[in-house]
């Protein structure tokens, strides 16, 4: 598949991944070229502040993210000045982080931005409900914090992408991390029950139901009584077990959501890595139409 | 505020305060953090001026009933009032400090001001007076008003500088140029190498088409991706270069202009910091009184009346009408209960409350402290009429959930006389104690004894009330020492509720069940709803038979062990008298 504005414009969207290097800001950067194109002035934001001074495509220094007039970002208050994109603030952020005040700002002019985010999920989801709701931008990028999928949940009807980077070494890993998160988000949904419909939705499940509330670990799972025929979770970001775990839980009882996070697919970036060899080991088609592929990749089908 | 009163922690969550006050909801930053403080105040001027305030802001709520709209654009406002720090209340002469203000405290003042300012429309002539919530500032708002797109944002704007304006549309011009050169740029990889940058800071190209790309060194850098691939990335043409350099310099220009804008304007501000702090400090009180006056509207509260203390150190009547202790009264409302108010009159400094357990003794304790708290925290009280005096120190002895006793190495006797010990050693300037089953964790004899010589010492102590509840009969009754007991059980319920079950007699131990089989929960809330909770002098006469053995049979006890019991009480009480 490939990334269209249209997947973004009007809704919030996490881009996450599960280590460093793993290409979020490029592809961050990406999203922010596919809205421009548009016609759209989105805001974006990042959780916390990633430290790392370089770019894990390139190589090189990484690049502040550009900013276009009317567009809307989060950062410290000492990098407002130095963002030459002559900022109006509309906004301070409670709290303060080791960097300082947050500030909202919209660009009046271009410029180049360091993002500097709340650190903690629920400040964040509050900046984003200031940005929409006071109007200052209807279409929202995070750029995520590193292996939390829990952020993803913060904010009500989030959309997310996956982004990951796999070479030779760690293809096998990396596939496992996707079947994984595959796995996890194709969890059927058990809705509360509000009415008729949600009841017959509720009859599709083995029952006694049970419902966790908080995470689904090893250790929450030995405590869940063993008559329970369907463990029913909040969403999938609840789930802290690993493959084998999960499908070892499975083959013993039902799993389901309460929610389901809005998912837009991995964007994967391979290094000496060809798409045949990547597919191969994936061998999953349901799951590869989940795929996209660097959005950098140039001529004909680059590194392919 | 200066004066403020030793409310311990005990007391505060005896009388569940807390309950209450989650309810107290200011809508100001500054509100909500003296909410947090959880404030109790000795110093009657200023317990006096919170009254007063309260009743302000009942009367412009009042005016304003017919209006909800100015009372909604009030809490906007008020919610939107950013915090001022060092420029705001707390500056306090610390204007020179205010030059060196950046872009987002000019920004957090430019919106208190505006936000400040449509209060002061907002609000009535009387309420405005009243709260000194007039807006003066005019000059300051007009300055920060030139930087942003709206009433609250801020930048610095053009207007600001004439040589800003310059430099700005210098640099416009030059991003313009450089832009022109970047899509001719960006046009000619298109077209002669089939490279989209469009969007993009660099390209990764397979190996095979890079090759070419490297003949053309000056257009493109080209370095190696992985095995089979290249990072591209389009080089700037010398005019490019040239461009950004003369944009370095104006940029560096425009910093320096504005670094002498926020200084004048920071300036502007240093120079209304001493007003700007009584605005900050006039809002966050209107905030907080519109807080307790909503609280006194919905639930009925009325300013409670305060009285000195005698220079004897003799206390005046504590009044007390119609009380309600909501807490309690939210949760019989919520048990389909029935609640009873508190009527209750002491001229002395000391009084003793007898009862049964489960009689009511706590909850009429547990009144007493909730409507002094709360009248020392500046509030109304939920009483037809609640008549007092101010304490320096309110305090509380007696069990209390988790209790830190055993982690301490003290016994529950050894924690209560601690609590006992802390209590008298803090109350010498006057205090408002309360004391429930106090020594109850030690035999009867001695919890007598030392409750005897408890309420003596008290009785004594110049500025202490003191209210103390026991269930042990034999304390020595003191000249000058109230005696009480609460009514207690409605005896006559209790009995037509043990026949209603249809207990079967029995001898002792029979095994026979009480009443017929019914929750626990079924049978508190039974217990409760025969409970009276008023105060009466112990003289009054009680009645026949036993508090206790009475609820102990609600409460499932064998029959034949109650009947036992009621006759070993008959006898007992007998024999006293005789």
């Amino acid at each position: 598949v490939r990334l269209e504005a249209s997947d973004f414009v009007g809704r919030v969207t996490f881009i996450t991944g599960p280590s460093k290097h793993c290409g979020k800001t490029t592809l961050l950067n990406a999203c922010l070229a596919l809205l421009r194109a548009a016609g759209e002035r989105p805001a974006f934001l990042g959780v916390g502040f990633d430290g790392e001074g370089r770019d894990s495509l390139s190589g090189v220094r990484k690049p502040r993210i550009a900013i276009e007039p009317g567009e809307v970002f989060v950062t410290a208050e000492r990098y407002l000045s130095s963002s030459g994109c002559l900022p109006e603030i509309l906004d301070v952020l409670p709290g303060s982080t080791a960097l300082g005040r947050l500030a909202v700002a919209r660009a009046r002019r271009s410029g180049a931005v360091t993002l500097v985010g709340p650190e903690r999920n629920e400040y964040a989801a509050g900046a984003i409900s200031m940005i929409l709701g006071e109007g200052w931008a209807g279409t929202v990028l995070v750029d995520g914090a590193i292996n939390r999928i829990t952020q993803v949940s913060s904010f009500e009807g989030a959309r997310f992408l996956f982004s990951l980077r796999v070479s030779p070494q760690d293809v096998e890993a990396q596939v496992r991390r996707i079947r994984l998160l595959y796995a996890l988000h194709s969890l059927p949904v058990l809705r509360r029950a509000e009415g008729e419909g949600a009841r017959d939705q509720a009859e599709a499940f083995p029952e006694p139901l049970f419902c966790l509330h908080g995470p689904l670990t090893e250790e929450t799972a030995k405590r869940i009584p063993p008559e329970a025929a369907t463990v029913v979770v909040e969403d999938f970001t609840k789930v802290f077990l690993d493959g084998p775990g999960l499908s070892a839980f499975t083959r013993q009882r039902g799993l389901a959501l309460r929610s389901k996070a809005d998912f837009g697919g991995f964007v994967v970036v391979l290094r000496d890595l060809t798409r045949g060899k990547f597919s191969a080991a994936l061998k999953d088609r349901d799951i590869e139409e989940m795929v996209s592929y660097n959005p950098y990749e140039g001529l004909s089908g680059g590194a392919a | 505020m200066n004066g403020r009163c030793a409310a311990t922690k005990a007391a505060w969550e005896f009388s569940r305060v807390e309950e209450f006050w989650s309810r107290f909801s200011p809508l100001s930053p500054l509100g909500k953090d003296e909410k947090e403080a959880r404030s109790v105040y000795s110093d009657a001027s200023a317990i006096a001026r919170l009254h007063d305030e309260t009743e302000a802001a009942i009367k412009f709520l009042a005016l304003a009933m017919g209006d909800t709209s100015t009372q909604d654009r009030v809490g906007y406002h008020l919610k939107r009032l950013p915090r001022l720090g060092d420029y705001g209340a707390d500056a306090g002469g610390k204007g020179a400090e205010a030059a060196s203000l950046d872009l987002v405290e000019l920004f957090e003042v430019k919106k208190f001001m505006a936000n400040y300012r449509a209060i002061s429309r907002l609000v009535d002539e009387g309420t405005r007076d009243f709260f000194s919530l007039g807006f003066m500032s005019e000059g300051l708002a007009g300055a920060l008003e030139l930087g942003g797109s709206d009433a609250e944002t801020f930048f610095i704007a053009d207007a600001y500088d004439e040589g800003l304006k310059a430099v700005r549309n210098r640099i416009a011009r030059l991003d313009e140029e450089s832009a022109g050169l970047r899509a001719a740029a960006l046009a000619a990889a298109f077209q002669d190498c089939g490279l989209d940058f469009r969007g993009r800071d660099f390209l990764i190209v397979a190996h095979a088409d890079a090759g070419r790309l490297l003949e053309r060194r000056s257009s493109f850098a080209v370095e190696p991706y992985d095995d089979a691939s290249y990072v591209v990335r389009l080089q700037p043409s010398d005019a490019e270069l040239a461009l950004a350099v003369k944009r370095d310099a104006a940029t560096l220009e425009e910093r320096r202009i504005e670094e002498v804008v926020l200084a004048r304007l920071s300036a502007m501000v240093g120079g209304e910091a001493e007003r700007l702090g009584a605005y900050e400090g006039a809002v966050t009180r209107f905030d907080l009184a519109l807080a307790r006056a909503r609280l006194a509207i919905e639930y009925s509260l009325t300013r409670p009346e305060f009285r000195d203390a005698l220079p004897n150190g003799d206390l005046p009547r504590l009044e007390v009408a119609r009380a309600r202790f909501l807490p309690c009264a939210w949760e019989c409302e919520r048990l389909s209960l029935r609640y009873s108010e508190l009527d209750f009159g002491l001229a002395e400094r000391t009084a003793v409350v007898f009862g049964s357990n489960m009689g009511g003794k706590t909850v009429a304790l547990e009144s007493l402290v909730f409507l002094q708290v709360l009248a020392q925290a500046g509030f109304f009280v939920p009483a037809e009429r609640y008549s007092t005096s101010v304490y320096p120190l309110i305090h509380y002895v007696g069990e209390r959930k988790g209790d830190l006793a055993s982690s301490a190495g003290l016994s529950g006797f050894g924690f209560e006389i601690r609590s006992f010990v802390e209590a008298w050693e803090g109350s010498r300037g006057g205090a408002f104690l309360v004391f429930d089953e106090f020594a109850r964790t030690t035999s009867s004899r001695e919890a007598e004894a030392i409750l005897s010589a408890v309420v003596e010492a008290l009785r004594w102590k110049p500025g202490v009330r003191s209210v103390l509840s026991t269930h042990f009969r034999e304390v020595s009754r003191i000249a000058g020492v109230r005696y009480l007991r609460v009514l207690g059980l409605d005896r006559e319920a209790a009995t037509d509720a043990m026949c209603g079950t249809g207990n079967s007699d029995g001898g002792a131990g029979d095994g026979n069940p009480g009443p017929a089989p019914e929750g626990l929960g079924e049978r508190i809330r039974r217990i409760n709803g025969m409970m009276r909770y008023g105060l009466v002098d112990d003289g009054a006469d009680a009645g026949a038979g036993s508090d206790a053995v009475a609820i102990a049979s609600l409460l499932g006890l064998d029959r034949g062990i109650v009947r036992r019991a009621e006759e070993i009480y008959a006898e007992n009480t007998h024999m006293e008298r005789i």
